[in-house]
C-alpha cells in the first residue's frame, strides 16, 4: 500500500540498536528489522498500518499564500472599520465601561474577525433531529457575511450525517435503549441535585460502574457526568507537583487542561512517536527534576486511543513496553476508540489484543459510541477507591443524570451481548466494514486521507482555508453533513474535513457520499494524493 | 657639423606644414635640420627628384608659382649648407643593428626564425648597470647557440654591463621574482630615489619603480615623535622614506621574506637609520602554541554561544555513560500511582435508590431529604419529566458531538434565548456540565498577567478556573469589601508606579451570589459601587441564588434591585433549582460571545443532551408561570434558619434567606478528622431517625482555603412547616446525644 509517509513512522524507519522487551513472555525482539509495518512484528499482533501522506510542496506554498491574502485583507478591512467606512458588526463594550482596561486585546480577535467569520457557516449548524445516520439541519442564511444568521424556517431533511461521533449508531430515538432510559427517567427524574459524595450516589450509578468495569475487564470503574471534566478534574487528583506528565503533542484540550491544573511538570512528545517518548523517559529518569535534581515522584504518560483530528491509533503495544521498562504510569483516553475499534468493541486494548491491566488508567467517554454523555475511569480497585475519595468530580459536581446512565447501561449491555442479541456485535463488525470500505474508496478517488486503516475517524486533507469552507458548503448543498476543521485545531496548512463513519451508515449512504465527494473533489480540485494511479489498478474496494 | 644638400625654400610660416608633407612622401632628408633664413623664409633639406612633382605638392600646400611679380613664393636651391640632424639611433635600433651583424657572422648557423626581429626585447627595466629584459625576448631556442656573444652585443646596445631576464613571478608567499642572470656575476643593484639609496638583489627581491610617487607621498607625512608600523616592509620601500624624511621616532618593520630582510637591514645601514628601526622578522601567522590554543578556545566559545546556548535548559547536564544511565533507570522507583492504603473519609458512598426528591431512600431507609440542592422540588416534577420524555423520543439521549460539529440542537438555541430573556441580558451560553461553566468562563477572559480579586470562600470549580487562567489572584476575606478595597488600593498604587503596565492589566472580581461553602449572601450593591470606583469587572456565580433569590427567581441582581448590566458575567449551574444538568453564563454579547470560541468546556465538550435541555426549558417555564414559589421558598428558608438556632455546641452559618445552611461545631477540636467523624455520627443518627442530611464534602488538600467541616442543610420548597420543624428537632436531639455526652 502506498500513502506512507516515512517522517511520521518511527518504527517503519527502523531504530537500529534499540531493543524492545516484549513484556508478556519476555521474548526479546529487535525493532530494527521492522521495516514493513504491515507485518506483525515486535509487540504487534495485528497488522498496523497508518498513512500520513506528505503535503505537496506546491499546495503548502499556495496555502501560506492564501493565509497571506486573508491577512492582508483583514488589515485592510480593520482599517476601513476603524475609519467607519465599513460597518462594524462586532459587539461593543458598554458605554459606562469604555474607560476600563479593554477586555480583549485587539489582535487576539484578528483571526476570528477576518478569517473565521468568512467560514463560520460551516460550524454550529443547528439540527433538529436525532443525530443518527441522517439528520435534519435547520437552514440558515446570513445577510451580513456570517456576522448574524437568520433561520429561513426550512428544514433540510435527511442530510447524511458524517460528522457526529455516533460510531455504533446508538444515537437513536427508538428501540430498547431509549425505552429503558424513558422508564428510568420516570422513576428518577432527569437531574440529581447532589454530588456523589453527598446524596447523589444513585444505585443506577453503582450499576453503571460495575458494568463498565466488567465491560473494560478491569477491577473497578467510576463514571462522571462529563467526558471533558473526567480528564480535567481527575488528572489533578492523580499527579501533583514533583510528578512528570509526558503528553502526546496532539492530546485533547481536556487532557492538557487537566495536566496544567495538576501542577505537575508537562513535557510533550511527538505524535505517536515512540522514539521521542523513550528519549523523554530516559532523560526524565536519568536527570530527575529540573534544578533540584530530585528524582520524579511519578511519571504519567498520557495518550489517546484514537486521535480525533488525525485518525491515528496509538501505538499502544510499544507504549506499554516503554511504560514497563521505565516504570511509568499510563493514562489512556479512549474517548474515540471505546466501542469504535477492537473485535469486541473494547477499544484499542482489545484492538491490539492486550490485557486491560497493562494500562493503569483507562479513561473514556460515553458520548460517542454509547450515544449518551459523560465519561469513566477504569483501573485497579485502589485507583478507583482513591478517585471516589479525591476526584473533584465526585465531591463538587452533580452526578450523572439517571436516564443518561441508563442509556449507557443499555447500550453497553447490547455491545457485550448481555441483552441476548447479537445487535451489538453486528454493529461492531459493520463499523469496521464501513470504515475500511470508506477509507479505501476515498483513497482510490485520489484524496489524501490520514490515519489508521481501521480508524472510523477519517480526516481528508484540504489544506486551503477557502477550499475548506467551500467543501463544507458544497457537501451540505448535496445533503451531506461533514465537519471541516482548520487552524488552530490543526496546523496552519493542514485544514481538513473529518468524517466519522458509523455502523448506522448503510452502503448506499456511503456510496452516495462517495459519489458526491468525487464530484466535489473535482470541482474544488482537492484530490491531492500522488498515489492515486497505482492504487486504482491494484485495489478493488471490498465491502 | 654641417653638410650640403638640395633645399626647398618656403616662407617660414609654412615651413612646418611643408616639412610634414615631404616627410610623408619620403622627400625630406632626415640627416639635416630646417634652417630659418634672415629674410623670413625657411630652407628645408630635401632629396632631389623630378621637379615636376614639386608643383603638385606645393600647390597642395597653398603655394602658387607667381613669376610675374618677381617674387617667388618658393624656390629650390642647390648646395645649401644645413646643420646636421640631432637624431641619434634608439637603443632598439642599435639592438637591431647589432643582432643583424651577429647574424651576418653566423650565416651557417641553423635556420633563423623569420620573425627574429619580433623576438628582440622591446621593454626592459634598468637598475644601475643592469638591465632586465622581458620574458618573451629571445624566446626561440635558436638564440641559445650564440651564448655570451649575443648577450654582450645586447648589453652594448642597451648601454649596460649586466643583463638579466625576467621570468614568471613564483606563486610562493614571498612573490620571489624568477630572474635569471644572463651576463654578469651577481644581481645586486643600487638605486637612488628621493635621496634614499636602495640596494637589493634582483634575483630575490622585487622593486617597483612605478611606486616612486607613492613613496614620495609617504615621505611627506610628518611623523615626528611617532611610532610607525610597516606591516609589509620588504626591502624598505616605505620604511626608509618614513625614517629619512618623515622623521618617525621608531618604525616597526614586519617582514617574513629572509632575502628582503637581508636587504632591508643593508638599506637601513646605508641610509644611516638602522638605530630607529626595529625589524620584526617572521610570519605573523606562525603564532606561538598558547596563542593558537587561546584562539581555538575563543572560537569554541563563540560557536557554543551561537548554536548551543538557550536561556533555560532543564535537560542540559553532564553526560552519563549508557551503563550509568541504565543503572539509574533500574534504580528509580516511582511512588505508587495511588496510595496503597488510602485513608479517605468519604470512600463509602451512601447509596440512594430511586429519585432523591423530597423523600429519599438512603441505604434502604426512607428519609426526609434536607441534603439535595433541589430547592424548587423540580426533580420529581411530572411536567418536567413529560417534557424530557418527548425530547428523548425526538432526539434520543446523546448529542454525539460538540456544539461546533452538529451538536447544536434547536432546543439548545431555545434554551439560550430563554435564559437570556429571563435574565434580561443580551445573550446566554450553556455548558454541558455545571462546574465547567464557571471554570471555563474565568480563563476565557482572565489571562496571565491579569489580576483577579477573589473571595476566599469561592467554590472549587471557581478556584480551578482561577488556576487555569494563570492570572495573579488576590484573595480578600469572605464578604469583606473593606479588605477588597484595601487590595484594590494597593493595586492602584502599583498601577501608578507602572502606568504602562496598568493600561493592559485587566481586573476582575469573582464572587458567588450565595456561597456554597458558607451560605452567606454577597453584598452586591456595595460591590457595584466599588466597581465603578476601581474599574474592575464582576463575575458572579449564582449556582445557589439563581432560581432562589428575587421575586421571580432571577437571582442576586433582582434581589438587590441591581441593573443586570452592572454585573459583567453571571454564571450558574442548572443542576440545583432547575434540577437538570449543565450550566450557563449570561451577559452582554460583547462578553458572552467570546466564550463560543474560547470557553474550553463549551468548544471541546459534547453538548448538553437534548432531554436535559428540554427539562431546563420546562423548568424555566414553570418558574415564569408561578413566581410565588420564591416567596414560599424564602419563608421555608427562614423557618429552617430559625428552627436550627440555639442547638447546643453547634453554630449556624448562612443567611436567613439562603437555601443552604452550614451547621458547624461551635468549638471545633484541633483535629479535622475528629470533627468530621463527630458530624458524620450526627448525620448517621439523623438518618436513623428518618432525616437525610449530609456533610458538605470537600477535598481538603485541593482547596485553597479549606472550609471547616460542616453539615449542609438544604431547603426544598415542598417541605412543609412540620417537616422542617421535625427535621430540626431530629438534628437537635442527635446533636445533643453526640455532643453533650
Amino acid at each position: 500500500m502506498g500513502g506512507k509517509m516515512p517522517g511520521h513512522d518511527p518504527i517503519a524507519n527502523g531504530r537500529p540498536g534499540l531493543v524492545l522487551h516484549s513484556g508478556r513472555n519476555g521474548v526479546v525482539k529487535s525493532q530494527a528489522g521492522a521495516k514493513e509495518e504491515d507485518s506483525p512484528h515486535g509487540p504487534y499482533k495485528v497488522p498496523f498500518h497508518e498513512s500520513f501522506e506528505e503535503t505537496p510542496m506546491m499546495v503548502a506554498v499556495i496555502t501560506y499564500m492564501g493565509y497571506g491574502v486573508l491577512t492582508l485583507f483583514g488589515y485592510l478591512r480593520d482599517f476601513l472599520r476603524s475609519r467607519g467606512i465599513e460597518h462594524c458588526h462586532n459587539a461593543m463594550e458598554r458605554e459606562e465601561q469604555k474607560d476600563f482596561v479593554p477586555l480583549y486585546q485587539d489582535f487576539e480577535n484578528f483571526y476570528t474577525r477576518n478569517v473565521y467569520m468568512r467560514l463560520r457557516d460551516n460550524w454550529n449548524r443547528p439540527i433538529c433531529s436525532v443525530p443518527g445516520a441522517c439528520f435534519d439541519v435547520m437552514e440558515r442564511v446570513s445577510d451580513d457575511y456570517n456576522w448574524n444568521f437568520r433561520f429561513t424556517g426550512n428544514i433540510l431533511q435527511g442530510v447524511i450525517n458524517m460528522g457526529s461521533y455516533n460510531y455504533l449508531g446508538f444515537a437513536e430515538n427508538k428501540g430498547p435503549c431509549m425505552e429503558a432510559a424513558a422508564e428510568v427517567m420516570q422513576t428518577y427524574g432527569v437531574g440529581v441535585c447532589s454530588t456523589r459524595q453527598e446524596i447523589g450516589n444513585l444505585d443506577k450509578h453503582e450499576e453503571l460502574e460495575e458494568l463498565t468495569a466488567k465491560f473494560l475487564g478491569v477491577e473497578a470503574a467510576m463514571a462522571f457526568g462529563m467526558g471533558f471534566a473526567t480528564n480535567s478534574m481527575n488528572i489533578p487528583a492523580l499527579v501533583k507537583k514533583g510528578c512528570l506528565i509526558l503528553s502526546d503533542e496532539l492530546n485533547h484540550v481536556s487532557l492538557v487542561l487537566g495536566a496544567r491544573l495538576s501542577g505537575a511538570t508537562i513535557r510533550i512528545f511527538k505524535h505517536n512517536n515512540m522514539k521521542s517518548l523513550e528519549q523523554l523517559l530516559r532523560e526524565a529518569i536519568v536527570h530527575g527534576q529540573p534544578r533540584t535534581h530530585r528524582p520524579w515522584k511519578k511519571i504519567l504518560i498520557i495518550v489517546e486511543g484514537i486521535y480525533s483530528m488525525e485518525g491515528s491509533i496509538v501505538r499502544l503495544p510499544e507504549v506499554v513496553v516503554l511504560k514497563r521498562k521505565y516504570k511509568a504510569y499510563l493514562y489512556l483516553d479512549e474517548a474515540h476508540s471505546i466501542g469504535a475499534v477492537g473485535p469486541t468493541g473494547r477499544g484499542v486494548v482489545d484492538y491490539f489484543g492486550m490485557d486491560p491491566r497493562d494500562v493503569d488508567i483507562m479513561m473514556g467517554t460515553f458520548t460517542k459510541s454509547f450515544g449518551a454523555a459523560g465519561g469513566y475511569i477504569g483501573g485497579s480497585k485502589a485507583l478507583v477507591d482513591f478517585l471516589r475519595a479525591n476526584s473533584h468530580s465526585a465531591a463538587y459536581a452533580t452526578s450523572m443524570s439517571p436516564p443518561v446512565a441508563q442509556q449507557i447501561i443499555s447500550s453497553m449491555k447490547c455491545i457485550m451481548g448481555d441483552d441476548g442479541t447479537t445487535i451489538g456485535q453486528d454493529r461492531i463488525t459493520q463499523l469496521l466494514r464501513n470504515t475500511r470500505y470508506f477509507r479505501q474508496r476515498l483513497r482510490n478517488l485520489g484524496f489524501v486521507i490520514y490515519g489508521n486503516d481501521d480508524s472510523p475517524v477519517v480526516p481528508l486533507l484540504i489544506y486551503l482555508p477557502a477550499k475548506t469552507g467551500a467543501f463544507g458548503r458544497e457537501m451540505l448543498k448535496r445533503r451531506i453533513g461533514v465537519v471541516v476543521v482548520g487552524f488552530p485545531a490543526t496546523t496552519i496548512i493542514e485544514s481538513r474535513a473529518r468524517f466519522c463513519v458509523s455502523a448506522a451508515h448503510t452502503r448506499e449512504m456511503l456510496d452516495t457520499v462517495l459519489k458526491e465527494m468525487d464530484e466535489v473533489g473535482d470541482l474544488l480540485n482537492v484530490k491531492y494524493s500522488r498515489h492515486r494511479r497505482q492504487q486504482q489498478l491494484t485495489e478493488e474496494p471490498v465491502y | 657639423m654641417a653638410g650640403k644638400c638640395l633645399a626647398l625654400v618656403v616662407p617660414a610660416s609654412l615651413a612646418q606644414r611643408v616639412r610634414t608633407m615631404l616627410q610623408q612622401r619620403g622627400w625630406f632628408n632626415p640627416r639635416f635640420r630646417v634652417v630659418r633664413n634672415e629674410d623670413g623664409s625657411a630652407s628645408i633639406p630635401v632629396i632631389s627628384c623630378d621637379v615636376s612633382d614639386w608643383f603638385a605638392l606645393l600647390k597642395e600646400a597653398g603655394l602658387e608659382t607667381n613669376k610675374t611679380l618677381g617674387t617667388l613664393t618658393w624656390r629650390l636651391a642647390e648646395d645649401i649648407e644645413f646643420p646636421l640632424s640631432r637624431h641619434t639611433p634608439s637603443p632598439h635600433e642599435l639592438l637591431v643593428k647589432a643582432i643583424s651583424s651577429i647574424l651576418e657572422l653566423h650565416k651557417d648557423s641553423p635556420e633563423r626564425p623569420p620573425d627574429w626581429r619580433d623576438q628582440l626585447p622591446r621593454r626592459w627595466e634598468r637598475h644601475g648597470d643592469l638591465a632586465i629584459i622581458d620574458q618573451q625576448a629571445f624566446a626561440s631556442p635558436f638564440w641559445d647557440s650564440f651564448g655570451p656573444e649575443l648577450w654582450t652585443a645586447v648589453t652594448k646596445a642597451l648601454g649596460v654591463r649586466r643583463l638579466a631576464k625576467q621570468g614568471r613571478v613564483q606563486p610562493d608567499g614571498y612573490r620571489t621574482p624568477a630572474v635569471t642572470l644572463l651576463l654578469g656575476s651577481d644581481g645586486v643593484v643600487e638605486r637612488r630615489e628621493n635621496g634614499i639609496s636602495y640596494t637589493w638583489d634582483v634575483r630575490t627581491c622585487m622593486f617597483s619603480a612605478g611606486n616612486a610617487h607613492e613613496k614620495q607621498r609617504a615621505a611627506m607625512w610628518d611623523c615626528t615623535g611617532e611610532t610607525v608600523c610597516d606591516m609589509y616592509a620588504g626591502i624598505g620601500y616605505f620604511t626608509l622614506p618614513v625614517l629619512v624624511h618623515s622623521r618617525a621616532k621608531l618604525v616597526l618593520a614586519c617582514e617574513w621574506n629572509p632575502n628582503a630582510l637581508h636587504w632591508l637591514s643593508v638599506n637601513l645601514q646605508q641610509n644611516g637609520v638602522s638605530n630607529r628601526c626595529r625589524i620584526l622578522p617572521g610570519d605573523n601567522r606562525k603564532a606561538p602554541a598558547y596563542h593558537l590554543l587561546l584562539e581555538a578556545f575563543l572560537i569554541i566559545c563563540i560557536i557554543r554561544l551561537l548554536f548551543f546556548s538557550k536561556s533555560y535548559r532543564p535537560l542540559d547536564r553532564t553526560q552519563l555513560t549508557q551503563a550509568e544511565e541504565e543503572e539509574l533507570i533500574r534504580e528509580w522507583q516511582p511512588e505508587p500511582l495511588v496510595p496503597a492504603h488510602p485513608s479517605p473519609p468519604y470512600l463509602n458512598y451512601r447509596v440512594v435508590s430511586g429519585a432523591a426528591g423530597k423523600f429519599v431512600t438512603v441505604d434502604n431507609r426512607e428519609c426526609l431529604n434536607l441534603s439535595s440542592l433541589n430547592f424548587l422540588g423540580f426533580l420529581e416534577s411530572p411536567r418536567i419529566k413529560a417534557a424530557a420524555l418527548s425530547s428523548l423520543r425526538k432526539y434520543g439521549v446523546g448529542t454525539c458531538g460538540p456544539r461546533g460539529f452538529y451538536g447544536t440542537f434547536d432546543v439548545h438555541l431555545q434554551l439560550e434565548e430563554k435564559l437570556a430573556s429571563m435574565m434580561a441580558t443580551q445573550e446566554a451560553i450553556i455548558y454541558a456540565y455545571g462546574p465547567s461553566a464557571i471554570s471555563s468562563a474565568i480563563p476565557a477572559y482572565a489571562k496571565r498577567g491579569d489580576v483577579v480579586f477573589a473571595d476566599m470562600a469561592v467554590n472549587l470549580p471557581m478556584q480551578q478556573g482561577l488556576a487555569a487562567s494563570r492570572s495573579n489572584v488576590r484573595w480578600f476575606r469572605h464578604n469583606d469589601l473593606d479588605h477588597l478595597e484595601m487590595l484594590l488600593q494597593e493595586q492602584a498604587a502599583d498601577d501608578r508606579k507602572n502606568p504602562k503596565k496598568a493600561r493592559v492589566v485587566r481586573r476582575f472580581v469573582v464572587v458567588e451570589g450565595i456561597y456554597l461553602n458558607t451560605g452567606n449572601v454577597c453584598p452586591l450593591p456595595e460591590l457595584v459601587q466599588l466597581k465603578y470606583r476601581h474599574n474592575f469587572r464582576i463575575f458572579l456565580e449564582e449556582s445557589l441564588s439563581f432560581g432562589v433569590l428575587g421575586d421571580t427567581g432571577r437571582g442576586l441582581t433582582e434581589h438587590f434591585g441591581i441593573k443586570v448590566e452592572d454585573v459583567d458575567l453571571i454564571c450558574s449551574t442548572m443542576e440545583n433549582s432547575l434540577a437538570t444538568i449543565g450550566g450557563f453564563c449570561c451577559g452582554r454579547s460583547f462578553i458572552i460571545d467570546h466564550q463560543r470560541l474560547s470557553g474550553q468546556g463549551y468548544c471541546f465538550s459534547a453538548s448538553l443532551p437534548p432531554l436535559l435541555t428540554s427539562a431546563a426549558l420546562e423548568a424555566l417555564d414553570m418558574i415564569e408561570e408561578k413566581p410565588e414559589m420564591f416567596k414560599e421558598l424564602r419563608e421555608k428558608c427562614r423557618l429552617l434558619y430559625d428552627s436550627v438556632q440555639g442547638i447546643p455546641e453547634l453554630s449556624v452559618g448562612g443567611a436567613p434567606i439562603s437555601p443552604v445552611l452550614h451547621i458547624r461545631l461551635a468549638e471545633p477540636s484541633q483535629s479535622r478528622e475528629r470533627d468530621i467523624a463527630t458530624l458524620e455520627a450526627i448525620v448517621e443518627s439523623c438518618a436513623q431517625e428518618g432525616v437525610a442530611i449530609t456533610l458538605a464534602r470537600c477535598i481538603e488538600k485541593d482547596e485553597v482555603f479549606p472550609p471547616s467541616p460542616s453539615i449542609r442543610l438544604a431547603v426544598n420548597v415542598e417541605l412543609t412547616q412540620e417537616e422542617i420543624q421535625k427535621a430540626a428537632a431530629v438534628l437537635r436531639s442527635a446533636a445533643s446525644r453526640h455532643l453533650l455526652e
